[in-house]
């Protein structure tokens, strides 16, 4: 799967790179949401896994732009979170479009897991 | 008291209060106006009835002095006949036929006189007492009923003592003529040596006078030093009596000055006017309080006359009849007052109401406020002082939200932060486990990376836990409202369980018997049996470990148990249990990573989901952890947040 990571912390991004690449994926990642929102309209991911806190650009304006430029449903989005947001919150999200929600600290298993079934759908 | 209460007291008594001052005010003004007015008009009729009285005074005194100036007299008593003495024969006297015939000039002459002027009788009396001629009511007296015993009269004396022109007034007295009160004027007969050898006299009735006062309204009368009424309107004086003349003494004839009133005020009052000043003929006034309950005016004046008082009185109500003017202003007055008071109390209720009600609405949308999310509040109304106060207000409610503001981005920064080195140890140790991935780990390797794991883990419940418990503190945590099959999440629970308790060799159930359905958290009712059932794991013997837990329907609520057969907790420390930082042993649960917050944690977040948390429990026998959790949590929301913030103080 070719999977773009959106993190403004560069250990995950790094834990992921190992991860995901050695298992299989292609996954690159960026550490802001507009050089994210650049990747996504210039390529076509499968996956798009996004940080919700990031600094001066978070993830629910990554998820709002897209939600204007009409792409949220052009790529699956799992977000990660910290904070405990409520089961509620993320179905409106997955409402507007997003995929799923993985809790911080990411459960490496549980990422795998999400990521197949992002594709069976 | 009410601000609002207050001020509609305060001004409704200074409206009515100044309204009826006012009113009465003018009211008495008007009638002391009245008063004097009377007062100056009952002075005018006491004025004239008293130049009545002179004038009837003078006209008798000319009258006499006009009748005397026919020189007859003197020719009568010039006479050498008259002059040598009176002769008598059979007690009768005897006239020469010369003072015959001047006597029938004389008596022609008195009878043309009482014919033209009203007297009773007049007679003509000498130095002996004797009369030598008498009229009355024009009939000349017979010689024989000429009396000879004036000499005792009272007026006998007084009248030789008075000069030629001169009159002498005696007080009233019964004539023996016409046995009736009576004044009599007398004057002397002077010849023209000067020598006086009689008096001329006549009656005039005490009708005449007393007719006098006779009043269209009120009462005049005419009070005698002694105390009794000479004249009095109100009185029918028996004109005609049996009694001795000159004998009759006033007192029988004229009714006592208690006839007007019997009041001990009229007394003194009367009795002072007669003490008073004996020559001032000035109008006086003064007042007193009949028996009638009204208050009388008594307008007098001091006659020359014997020193009599001439009195005319009114009560209050004959003063005021008749005055229209002053009924007329009592009624306007009154509707004007009741007007007055009327738009008074309105426009207090409805100044006071403006006044207060901003301050009841602004207090009211003050307890309306969501401490959580306070809003600034508008404007009411347009009293400056009260939009101050909002002002003040809402700038301080701006400076609070800054604040929480401030407090909430740093405790999610503080939550960021700490959990953040979490994700890479916890993923690099699971990434180094996974041979797949970096390579194969010798035995040692991994068993310092599985280690490394755990504690990762057991750092990550921690911090969990912390910041759990300090967002319950502040009443920040929000909670999710979403249906739940219970069934589901025990299931569920039940699968990820199966690894620990297999590892520990415990027997773990989920006696679950209905189907049910709850609204409520589910994250967060999973982390409470979480707590529990990882508690009990603790306490559960290493052999024959029990652990039972599930839900039942329990009227509107849903009832949750764990209940374990591990050493139990006695009764004394069972009160202090769900306190933060309370811990049994010490030293098992921090073996297994406990932070003493876990019961305290869960205690806070089933009060706020709306449920109650307990514990039964022997020493020896085990316990049973129990949690309600209402079914339908929306209907309870509100009351919840009261429990919330009043017993996590108390955690």
């Amino acid at each position: 799967m070719k999977i773009l990571g959106i993190d403004d912390n560069i250990d995950i991004n790094e834990l992921l790179d190992t991860v995901l690449n050695g298992s299989g994926h292609n996954f690159i990642y960026v550490k802001n949401g507009i050089e994210g929102l650049r990747l996504i309209h210039e390529k076509k991911f499968d996956v798009v896994l996004l940080d919700l806190a990031m600094p001066e650009f978070s993830g629910f304006d990554v998820i709002n732009s897209l939600l204007k430029d009409g792409l949220l449903t052009k790529q699956k989005i799992i977000l990660f979170t910290a904070s405990s947001v409520l089961d509620s919150e993320i179905e409106e999200l997955i409402k507007k479009g997003v995929h799923s929600c993985i809790r911080k600290p990411v459960d490496i298993d549980l990422l795998l897991e999400k990521l197949e079934q992002s594709q069976q759908v | 008291m009410r601000l609002k209460l207050k001020l509609i007291l305060m001004f409704s008594i200074v409206i009515i209060v100044v309204v009826l001052s006012t009113s009465y005010i003018s009211f008495k003004s008007l009638e002391s106006a009245v008063i004097d007015s009377q007062l100056l008009q009952m002075g005018h009729e006491v004025e004239v009835k008293a130049n009545f009285i002179d004038n009837l005074n003078a006209r008798a005194s000319g009258d006499l002095l006009f009748a005397v100036k026919n020189p007859v007299f003197v020719k009568y008593f010039e006479l050498p006949d008259t002059k040598a003495g009176n002769i008598y024969k059979n007690d009768v006297l005897q006239f020469t036929p010369q003072q015959r015939t001047i006597k029938n000039e004389l008596d022609q002459w008195i009878y043309n006189f009482q014919d033209k002027f009203s007297v009773d009788e007049t007679c003509l009396i000498d130095r002996t007492g004797q009369e030598h001629t008498r009229l009355v009511m024009k009939k000349i007296a017979p010689d024989s009923d000429l009396s000879h015993e004036e000499s005792s009269t009272p007026f006998f004396k007084p009248s030789f003592q008075k000069n030629i022109d001169e009159v002498y007034l005696q007080y009233p007295y019964v004539s023996p003529d016409t046995e009736r009160w009576v004044f009599a004027y007398t004057t002397p007969i002077v010849l023209n040596d000067g020598s006086k050898p009689a008096f001329y006299h006549f009656e005039i009735p005490l009708k005449s006078f007393q007719d006098i006062t006779k009043v269209d309204q009120g009462r005049a009368y005419v009070v005698d030093s002694a105390g009794y009424l000479v004249a009095d309107s109100g009185h029918v004086y028996n004109q005609s009596l049996n009694s001795a003349p000159f004998g009759q003494s006033p007192k029988d004839f004229f009714p006592s000055i208690n006839t007007i009133s019997a009041s001990s005020e009229f007394n003194e009052d009367i009795r002072n006017i007669l003490a008073s000043d004996n020559n001032s003929t000035n109008i006086g006034h003064v007042t007193y309080s009949g028996e009638d309950g009204e208050l009388h005016y008594i307008v007098f004046k001091r006659l020359p006359m014997f020193g009599w008082i001439l009195a005319y009185e009114k009560p209050y109500s004959l003063m005021m009849s008749g005055n229209y003017s002053l009924h007329n202003l009592a009624v306007i007055l009154f509707v004007i007052s009741l007007g007055i008071i009327a738009a008074g109390l309105i426009a207090i209720y409805v100044l006071s109401d403006r006044i207060t009600r901003p301050i009841i609405d602004f207090a009211r949308e003050c307890r309306n406020q969501d401490v959580s999310n306070l809003q600034i509040i508008n404007p009411m109304g347009t009293n400056k002082e009260i939009n101050q106060v909002i002002y003040a207000f809402n700038e301080m409610i701006e400076r609070v939200n800054a604040i929480e503001k401030q407090k909430e981005e740093f405790a999610s920064m503080v939550t960021h932060e700490l959990k953040s080195p979490l994700t890479p140890i916890i993923g690099w140790c699971q990434t180094l486990k996974n041979p797949k991935l970096i390579g194969q780990l010798n035995s040692k390797q991994f068993n310092a990376v599985d280690i490394i794991q755990k504690n990762a883990k057991r750092l990550l419940q921690l911090v969990g836990d912390i910041l759990d418990v300090q967002k319950l503190d502040l009443n920040r945590m929000k909670f999710d409202s979403q249906p739940i099959d219970v069934d589901d999440l025990l299931n569920y629970m039940h699968n990820n369980l199966q690894n620990i308790m297999a590892q520990k060799n415990i027997n773990h159930i989920n006696s679950t018997k209905e189907q049910l359905t709850v609204r409520s958290d589910r994250n967060r009712i999973e982390q409470v049996l979480n707590n529990l059932i990882l508690n009990a794991v603790d306490f559960v013997p290493s052999e024959g470990g029990k652990i039972e837990y599930g839900a039942q329907s329990k009227g509107d609520e849903i009832l949750f148990y764990v209940k374990d057969n591990g050493i139990g907790i006695p009764p004394e420390k069972q009160k202090n249990l769900f306190r933060k930082f309370y811990q049994i042993d010490t030293s098992v649960t921090r073996k297994h990573g406990g932070s003493g917050l876990g019961l305290a944690l869960s205690k806070g977040i089933i009060e706020s989901l709306g449920g109650k948390i307990w514990v039964e429990s022997e020493l020896g026998k085990g316990a049973s952890f129990y949690f309600t959790i209402p079914i339908d949590r929306i209907k309870t929301a509100k009351s919840e947040k009261v429990i919330d913030v009043k017993d996590q103080r108390g955690i």
